[in-house]
């Protein structure tokens, strides 16, 4: 009996060995496609603000004054320098590289990475991509060359468009320094990116690699940043690829070994998570409900079978919060040590608060405005200092971002992937269920919140900021209200429009929306009256949350809270499933 | 004949979890080889490590006389996967998956494709996710055929495709066989197996514990029969008679129940000089060799 011989027509020669496979390139490229166009258009839009705010600034006679008295501990704690924020590199590198941009690219490749390859294998996808005539190393080389060049296309745009902004508004910075720093964002991408695919190629789970990236590089700003506070952190901080990516500044220095630094480690990271990734079993763990032991769901049929819906809610309600262990420490963890360090970094803002009080004065309110601070004049209270960060910037960015990410995987993902069809399948009124994982999200949330309040807390009594305990609690439940809030709009939307809807996309676009209205309302008349309708506005207003106590407007939060999973519940009742 | 599988040792540990222990297999080029076992029985880990999707704990195997560990880019370059828990791009139309697959594998297939398509029935243009179950098994089973590959690795290959397209599915297996190709197909489900494979293994526990053509396996069949005599028998007289067992005696004797393994010729024979009242026979089917060898309980364990 012979053998029959591959009729199929080849259409090029054999490729050879170990290359990067254009076709899985390719498609890890189209892949990122939507989320590259909106990243850029987002990047694009902060870039011609950023020009048309300079002008402005470096024209204001108060702010050339005020500017020399600055406190140098404001490197760290805004990464601003004054001794070149006048300069269009000064600016540039504070409005700019040092937080927003490198924010955007850190969650845009730590997606990337999570979908292209973890997901990708406990689906079984990498199965099939392996069952070809490619070699691992292709496949591996395939998808992080595409996550690289997807990246680069980020870059790239923002950097195109710094090079058109830069003559317009007078920035006249070097070309070859935009080109560097373009490019030293390009390699802190790939770096993080090389991180989460040597944690992936260990762990094969996404939500653990995504979360322990994402701490490795919280860790990795926070020794860079408040290096110049603590005098400890100057040694860790020689090796953070942040120190690499801005130290000496690439916008004035063009390339530096900073470059060598990040090129060198990512090349390093990528070996290693490449000679894991060509060793390993593939896919080891494929279950119904990943993340849990198929006996536990057999467990929860078992409950169900007999008629006592009550032992399912509380098993899912459960389930939700054992499915978010790891996260609520990540969030949380994160939330509260970015606390502890807003108060430990008071004093020292304390001793020059007269001349940043004038300062602020002097600079126009827009740029505080942009930050969503409608009350500069706060920051000079630890109230308003402390608030500025962990209650007003950052704190609410992550609490959402949790809440609306808890909606994702416990009903969103639920519904596509038909796990939903099965919970439902049993004896449980629908609208117990929902009820159920809403309230394994709002409990789940308010844990998170309360890392930070506790760490306010102590800081509280350890810096002796005399804040009150009763507005540090008012605070925590206003930021809770807030992330619930968010969290059941996100609901609202998955209910109204189905699991085909990107709801974390859209809840994260309202969110910024209404940030920015209660911000930018601030300044203008005419956005005055469609400011009141913002959340953010509810929430803190123009006064900082720590400054003040419960307030009326809280129960806008509440009452918006409970109406939007009121409707979902209902809604939810009688929608068509899973469509 | 050459040998297309072959497996010597062949195991997988996952932790401390059996998946195969101590695999030895050979599978024959030109067969369908079927490979049964209850769920968890370690099927899918050993197509899993013929596809070096998994490394063994120790043992070796051979695909086409070459190594599945060191050879593998090479044996994947003659396979046609496809997997019992099938995972497709759920963004991408039935076309577009495929195209994808076939550049993956550096070769035209649109014409194998299109003509697959049309013998399954099968809409290439829309999204994967809006597919059903059916379909979406019918793009796994065309990304497994279109390639025209030297060996077919189909794990559960028919779930979830209607008895019309079973029909169809095990047709196409035929040709595939009567061109001289070869085809692995593994299933706990045996009307499936029976209806395409030459010789069947059965595999539980992580073990490999019977194979044999399906012939084989059919004399093995055992008949019962209940005898009821007028008088008393003594049952050492049946038991004697070569394939005869003696199950059970009732009423003192006069009913005696028995299995016989081969023909009853010889044992009709020496019955027909008593007092036979009736004869009752009851057939056993080939499920009942399978669930013999399956065990008592049904076992969950890894694998698949």
């Amino acid at each position: 009996m012979s053998s029959c011989p591959t009729t199929g027509r080849r259409t090029r020669p054999e490729p050879a060995g170990e290359n990067v496979n254009v076709t899985i390139l390719s498609k890890a490229l189209s892949d990122r496609r939507r989320a590259v166009i909106g990243n850029s258009i987002g990047l694009v839009a902060l870039t011609v603000w950023l020009g048309v705010l300079f002008p402005i600034l470096r024209e204001s006679v108060a702010f050339v004054e005020m500017i020399e008295r600055f406190p140098p501990e404001l490197v760290s704690v805004f990464g601003l320098d004054p001794a070149t924020f006048l300069t269009a590199a000064g600016f540039l590198s504070a409005e700019l590289y040092s937080l927003f941009a490198p924010l955007l690219i850190l969650i845009f490749v730590i997606s990337a990475v999570s979908t292209e390859v973890t997901t990708e294998e406990r689906d079984g996808l990498m199965d099939m991509l392996l069952s070809t005539p490619r070699s691992r190393m292709e496949v591996f080389l395939g998808k992080a060359g595409g996550v690289a060049l997807s990246i680069l296309v980020l870059v790239g745009v923002m950097t195109v468009a710094l090079l058109v902004v830069n003559p317009i508004f007078g920035m006249d910075l070097p070309i070859m320094g935009l080109l560097a720093a373009g490019a030293s964002l390009w390699l802190l991408g790939l770096l993080f990116g090389a991180v989460a695919l040597l944690i992936g190629s260990f762990s094969g789970r996404p939500g653990v690699a995504g979360g322990a990236t994402g701490l490795v590089a919280f860790l990795a700003w926070f020794v860079n940043g408040f290096a110049g506070l603590y005098p400890w952190l100057e040694g860790p901080s020689a090796a953070s690829p942040f120190t690499w990516y801005q130290e000496p500044n690439p916008l004035i220095e063009g390339f530096t070994s900073g470059h060598l630094w990040l090129v060198a480690t990512t090349t390093l990271l990528m070996v290693a998570a490449a000679l894991r990734f060509l060793s390993r079993d593939i896919a080891t763990e494929r279950l119904a409900m990943p993340g849990l032991a198929s006996s536990r769901i057999l467990r929860l049929r078992k409950r169900v079978r007999r008629p006592r819906a009550a032992w399912l809610l509380s098993g899912l309600f459960r389930k939700v919060l054992w499915d978010r262990r790891r996260s609520i420490w990540g969030w949380g963890g994160g939330l509260g040590l970015l606390t502890l360090a807003m108060f430990s970094a008071w004093p020292a803002l304390a001793q020059d608060a007269e001349a940043l009080a004038d300062l602020i004065t002097s600079m126009p309110p827009e740029v505080f405005a942009m930050f969503g601070m409608s009350d500069p004049e706060s920051i000079v209270t630890p109230a308003g200092f402390i608030s500025s960060r962990t209650y007003q910037t950052i704190g609410p960015i992550l609490v959402i971002m949790f809440a609306v990410r808890g909606v994702s995987t416990s009903l969103v993902r639920e519904e596509q992937s038909g796990v939903l069809d099965l919970v439902l399948a049993n004896p449980a009124v629908r609208s117990g269920v929902i009820a159920a994982k809403a309230a394994g999200m709002a409990f789940t949330t308010v844990l998170v919140v309360l890392f930070p309040t506790a760490m306010a807390l102590v800081g509280n009594v350890a810096w002796e900021t005399e804040l009150g305990v009763g507005r540090i609690l008012a605070a925590g439940t206003g930021l809770s209200l807030l992330g619930l809030f968010f969290g059941c709009l996100a609901m609202l939307i998955w209910a109204l429009g189905g699991a085909s809807l990107p709801v974390v996309r859209i809840a994260a676009i309202l969110a910024l929306v209404t940030f920015l209205l209660n911000g930018l309302g601030s300044l203008t008349d005419g956005l005055g009256a469609i400011r009141l309708i913002s959340p953010f506005y509810w929430y803190f207003g123009d006064t900082p949350p720590l400054a003040k106590g419960f307030q009326p407007t809280y129960f806008l939060l509440l009452a918006g809270t409970l109406a939007a999973g009121w409707i979902s519940v209902e809604r939810f009742r009688r929608r068509d499933l899973a469509v | 004949m050459s040998i297309a599988i072959e497996t010597e040792g062949l195991t997988k540990y996952y932790g401390d979890t059996p998946g195969i222990v101590d695999l030895d297999l050979a599978v024959r080029v030109g067969e369908v080889f079927g490979f049964i076992g209850p769920n968890g029985a370690g099927k899918t880990t050993t197509i899993r490590l013929l596809l070096n999707f998994v490394f063994p704990t120790r043992g070796s195997g051979t695909v086409f006389g070459r190594d599945i560990v060191g050879d593998s880019q090479a044996i994947r370059r003659r396979i046609g996967y496809l997997p019992g828990d099938l995972a497709l791009y759920p963004s991408m139309t039935g076309r577009e998956f495929l195209l994808f697959f076939s550049k993956l594998r550096g070769i035209d297939s649109a014409a194998a494709t299109k003509q697959l398509a049309e013998r399954f029935d099968l809409d290439l243009d829309r999204k994967i996710k809006e597919y059903s179950k059916g379909n979406r098994q019918k793009v796994g089973v065309v990304n497994a055929f279109m390639h025209r590959p030297e060996l077919l690795i189909l794990d559960e290959p028919t779930s979830g495709l209607d008895p019309l397209m079973q029909q169809e599915f095990a047709e196409l297996v035929t040709e595939v066989r009567d061109e001289g190709r070869t085809v692995f197909l593994s299933s706990h489900y045996l009307p499936e197996v029976e209806r395409v494979a030459d010789r069947v293994g059965i595999v539980r526990r992580g073990r490999l514990v019977a194979v044999d053509t399906l012939d084989g396996f059919r004399a093995k069949v055992q008949s019962n029969l209940s005898i009821e005599f007028g008088s008393r028998v003594d049952p050492a007289s049946l038991a004697e008679i070569e394939g005869v067992t003696v199950v059970e005696a009732r009423k003192g004797g006069r009913i005696l129940r028995m299995s016989i393994a081969g023909s009853q010729g010889a044992l009709l024979e020496a019955v027909a000089a008593m007092d036979v009242r009736t004869i009752t026979s009851t057939e056993a089917d080939l499920d009942d060799v399978f669930l013999s060898y399956y065990g008592p309980e049904n076992e969950t364990g890894t694998g698949g």
